[in-house]
C-alpha cells in the first residue's frame, strides 16, 4: 500500500500522470445503441377465404432480419410473400455514419448573425451523409439554399420535441457526395444570437425500395426511427437571448461552462478561468479574452461565438 | 382517395399520421406552389398530393378487394401507415417530397413507386 503511494508521488513529480488536454477537440455525434432483431411474435397472414368452409386460409410470412453489412448498416428484410416467394428489402440504418459538427458565427451587413455549420463525416464513417438538422427557438430563421438539397423545417417527434427543427435532406444525385473523409458545409441565417442547440446527423438513403407489396407490419415494427439518428449540440439561434438581463445572461453562460467541457469545447484549465471570471461579473474581460484562446486551441468556435454574443451587449 | 362501397372510411390513423400529412402536403405545396406564384389556384386539383388508404376504422387487416385476399394494403392495420400515389408527380420532384416524409414523421417510407405507384410512408 505504502510503496503504491510512493509509486503515485514519484510519478506525479516526473510530471507522468495522464495531463489536462491542452487544446479541444469536439465530441463526435453520439449514437443509441440499437440492435435490430427478428421479431419474436407475429400474426399469421390471411391469404385468402376458403369458398367451402368461409374460413380464413392464413401462411406463415417468416419475417427477419439479417444483417448484410455491419460497417455500412445494411440489413435484407426478409418475408415470404403472398405469391409464396421470398421477399426481400434492404434497409439503412441512419446510424453508420460517425460525425464531428462544428459551427461558427459572423455578422453581415444588416447586423444578423450568420452561422455557418460544418458537418466532418469521418474516415471511420460506413456511409455517406444523407442530412444534417439543426433545432432552433427563433422565429427568425432563413436558410441558404444549396443545390440537389431540400431544406425545410421538421415537425416534432419523440426524439426532437423542443424547439423548432430544420432540416437539410441531400439528394442521392448530389455531388460529390459526402463520403466518409469528406465534409459539407450547411449555413442559416437570423436575427437571434447563438444559444446551445441540438442537432442530429443521418447517414445514407432514407427509405427503402419496395417489391410490390408491404412487408408484415412485425418486420417495420422492428425498424428504429429518428432515436437512431446520431445526435449531439452545436450553437444555434435563440431568441429569448435577446431579451435576458445581465444577470440572466450571466447565469446562463456559467450553467453551460460545464457543459462546453464535456463536449470538447474548452480545455480543463481554460474553463476553470472563465467560471471564476463569469462568476465576479468580468464580462468585458471575458470577451477581450476569447480571441486569444480561441487562436491558442483553447476554445472552439462555438464558445467564442456564445460568449461574444452573451457579453457584448 | 381510395374510399370504396365495401370500406367507404379509409382514413383512420393515429395523432402522429392525422398531423404530419397535412404538413407533408403544406411543404410541398411551399416548394412548388408558392403563394402567388400561381394566380388564384395556388395548387390545381390535379397536382395535389393523394394520400390513400390508410386504415379502415376498427382497424385489422386492409383487404382492399374486400375478399380477404393478398390486396396491397394488406398490412395498413393499426394507422400508422398511408400510401401517397406517384402518378400525378413529376419525377424531378421525388427527391424533395421525400427528404418531406422524412422530416414529417416518416423516415422509413417504402418506395413502391416502380412496382405500385405509390411511395409507403410509416409514421414513428
Amino acid at each position: 500500500m505504502w510503496f503504491l503511494l510512493i509509486l503515485a508521488f514519484i510519478v506525479q513529480g516526473l510530471g507522468l500522470q495522464q495531463p489536462a488536454s491542452s487544446t479541444v477537440k469536439r465530441l463526435p455525434l453520439q449514437k443509441k445503441k440499437i440492435v435490430l432483431k427478428s421479431p419474436t411474435s407475429y400474426a399469421k397472414r390471411i391469404l385468402r377465404v376458403d369458398e367451402k368452409t368461409g374460413e380464413p386460409v392464413e401462411y406463415d410470412p417468416k419475417p427477419r432480419v439479417m444483417l448484410l453489412d455491419a460497417k455500412s448498416g445494411k440489413y435484407a428484410l426478409k418475408w415470404i410473400g403472398y405469391d409464396g416467394q421470398e421477399k426481400t428489402v434492404v434497409y439503412q440504418r441512419p446510424d453508420a455514419i460517425d460525425a464531428v459538427v462544428s459551427a461558427s458565427v459572423s455578422r453581415n451587413a444588416a447586423g444578423k448573425y450568420l452561422y455557418t455549420y460544418i458537418v466532418h463525416n469521418l474516415a471511420s464513417s460506413g456511409e455517406q451523409l444523407g442530412g444534417f438538422a439543426v433545432q432552433n427557438f427563433t422565429s427568425d430563421l432563413k436558410p441558404l439554399q444549396i443545390s440537389d438539397v431540400y431544406v425545410g423545417p421538421m415537425s416534432k417527434n419523440s426524439e426532437m420535441m423542443e424547439g423548432n427543427w430544420i432540416r437539410f435532406g441531400i439528394f442521392t444525385t448530389f455531388t460529390p457526395p459526402v463520403n466518409p473523409g469528406t465534409r459539407m458545409e450547411f449555413r442559416i441565417e437570423s436575427s437571434a444570437p447563438p444559444g446551445m442547440v441540438e442537432c442530429r446527423i443521418n447517414g445514407g438513403a432514407l427509405g427503402m425500395k419496395g417489391v410490390g407489396e408491404d412487408m408484415p407490419q412485425e418486420l417495420e415494427n422492428v425498424l428504429p426511427g429518428y432515436e437512431a439518428w446520431p445526435s449531439g449540440y452545436t450553437i444555434g439561434p435563440v431568441d429569448n437571448l435577446l431579451t435576458l438581463s445581465t444577470t440572466e445572461r450571466k447565469n446562463y453562460l456559467v450553467k453551460l461552462l460545464p457543459k462546453f467541457k464535456e463536449l470538447g469545447w474548452i480545455t480543463t484549465d481554460t474553463l476553470r478561468w472563465y467560471q471564476q471570471n463569469v462568476t465576479r461579473d468580468e464580462l468585458g474581460e471575458v470577451y477581450n479574452r476569447v480571441g486569444r484562446d480561441f487562436s491558442e486551441g483553447s476554445i472552439t468556435s462555438e464558445v467564442v461565438a456564445m460568449i461574444r454574443a452573451i457579453t457584448n451587449r | 382517395m381510395g374510399a370504396t362501397t365495401t370500406h367507404p372510411v379509409n382514413h383512420y390513423g393515429t395523432a402522429t399520421a392525422l398531423t404530419n400529412l397535412p404538413l407533408i402536403a403544406n411543404d410541398y405545396k411551399s416548394q412548388f406552389y408558392p403563394d402567388g406564384g400561381n394566380g388564384s389556384t395556388p395548387i390545381p386539383d390535379a397536382d395535389k398530393l393523394r394520400y390513400n388508404d390508410m386504415s379502415l376504422v376498427v382497424g385489422g387487416k386492409f383487404e382492399i378487394a374486400a375478399d380477404w385476399g393478398n390486396g396491397s394494403h394488406a398490412e395498413h392495420r393499426v394507422g400508422i401507415n398511408c400510401d401517397v400515389f406517384s402518378g400525378n408527380i413529376p419525377g424531378n420532384r421525388w427527391q424533395t417530397l421525400t427528404q418531406i416524409f422524412a422530416n414529417h414523421g416518416s423516415p422509413n417510407y417504402n418506395d413502391e413507386t416502380a412496382t405500385a405507384s405509390h411511395w409507403h410512408l410509416r409514421f414513428q
